[in-house]
């Protein structure tokens, strides 16, 4: 019980530590932003209207760019004395757990911000938005998890950008099928019962990351 | 007479007996399919040998994680290697299937894509392999990564292509082979078939990790 406590103290602390570097590096937070807010211009541009699924389509892609982007740096921030002292502080678990937390609530930020440059730009498609953003936010839990261990594995391989982009593609590409299947019936308006099933599988397979994440991320831990 | 472990003959043997069968053996005449049937034997082992490889090799990754020993590095490397050849060795016969059973060598289909998705995670794995110069380093990571890798290729074999219509036969109302197409004829060749190539797979991954192992040594001894 007391350790339970304990670790969930920690967890806090670790979030309010991260949220409040993070606040300081405010131009960094303002770049990831800006990524996204130019490539939906540069999609709006391109496309000029968009059709409901091609909204999805570029949709999910920006936020797709945009997160490993976002996530990329979650290790990579930290310098080596910094990394030191978080990983004294906490154990393995607690440490990936207030990472993926953190995302979570980044990738929702950015969700946030993509969407209403989205609808201002290429106007609303879906006859559901409000099911459309729970797919979002429950996809962003699984995203957030498999991006942040492919984080953590890429800055362990000297953090090269593009190993991030090309080792966490392929491994989201199951979520991404199912968030864009779902988000394609809340542009259609479906009845919720027709897509129960794959909301189910999208919330095993956010089941699925998590736990890989969890068991496999101690052994990354330290050298 | 060359020394060879049993199961070394017995991949001899079988795949002795099944490749003239399944050139020249009998098989059920079908429109459209005609001749193209006999792809059942050499396309369809490829995905049953990959699948067994990629988890030969998952499960060395953990053995390394559990026992720090490089020899299973090596054999997980192995064994990606050789699944990643079958797969592609499956993904190219399909494809010359496809052409002139569907009429394009690409059509999108399920299975189609959920392969290609499971060849970019393991070149994925290959890439991150090559970044690293620690031997040790690269082992760990490399091992969660593959780790991580095959839990996503689990829903994505598995699940994902059930969910949609496949022009694979079997699916979305094709005529599957194992109803009535696989007649006992094509299966006395199809079983032994897929028994042949996996054992081949296994000789092949062990061929590749005594090559390692001489190339390390080499190395050991002339740097």
């Amino acid at each position: 019980m007391n350790t339970t406590l304990g670790s969930l103290r920690t967890l806090l602390s670790l979030i309010k530590f991260e949220l409040r570097s993070e606040w300081r590096q405010q131009n960094v937070l303002a770049g990831i932003f800006l990524y996204a807010a130019t490539a939906v211009f540069v999609a709006y541009m391109t496309f000029r209207i968009l059709p409901g699924p091609t909204w999805v389509a570029v949709y999910w892609l920006i936020m797709l760019f945009s997160s490993t982007h976002a996530i990329g740096r979650s290790f990579g921030s930290s310098s080596g004395v910094r990394l030191l002292f978080e990983q004294s502080l906490a154990a393995p678990g607690v440490y990936l757990a207030s990472k993926i937390m953190y995302n979570i609530f980044l990738l929702v930020l950015i969700h946030l911000l993509t969407c209403l440059c989205m609808l201002v730009w290429g106007g609303n498609p879906f006859q559901d938005l409000v099911r459309f953003s729970w797919v979002a936010v429950v996809g962003h839990i699984g995203l957030s998890g498999a991006l942040t261990l492919i984080a953590a594995i890429s800055r362990k391989a000297s953090g090269q950008a593009t190993l991030m982009v090309v080792l966490s593609f392929p491994v989201v590409m199951p979520l991404m099928l199912l968030l864009i299947r779902l988000s394609m019936h809340a542009l259609d308006g479906l009845n919720p019962e027709a897509g129960q099933t794959y909301m189910l599988q999208l919330l095993a397979l956010d089941l699925l990351i998590l736990s890989t994440a969890f068991l496999l991320f101690p052994y990354l831990w330290r050298d | 007479m060359p020394r060879l472990q049993p199961y070394k003959w017995i991949t001899l043997l079988m795949l002795s007996l099944v490749i003239p069968m399944g050139w020249m053996g009998e098989v059920p005449r079908k429109i459209i399919l005609n001749e193209s049937i006999r792809n059942l034997y050499f396309h369809v082992p490829m995905w049953f040998g990959m699948i067994f490889l990629l988890a030969a090799s998952a499960w060395h990754s953990l053995v390394y994680l559990r026992h720090r020993k490089l020899q299973h590095d090596d054999w997980a490397d192995a064994y990606s290697v050789v699944g990643l050849l079958f797969g592609t060795l499956g993904l190219s016969t399909g494809m010359i299937w496809a052409q002139f059973t569907w009429g394009a060598w690409w059509s999108g289909d399920p299975k189609q894509n959920a392969s290609a998705i499971a060849l970019l995670m393991y070149l994925a794995y290959r890439v991150l392999r090559n970044s690293f110069s620690q031997p040790e380093t690269r082992a760990r990571v490399s091992a969660v990564y593959n780790l991580f890798a095959f839990a996503c290729l689990i829903p994505l074999l598995f699940i994902l292509p059930r969910m949609t219509d496949s022009l694979h036969p079997g699916n979305g109302g094709n005529p599957g082979f194992n109803s009535y197409d696989l007649d006992g004829r094509m299966r006395v060749v199809f079983y032994p078939a897929v028994i042949a190539f996996t054992l081949l797979g296994f000789w092949l991954s062990n061929v590749y990790t005594r090559l390692r192992r001489i190339s390390h040594l080499l190395q050991d001894r002339y740097s």
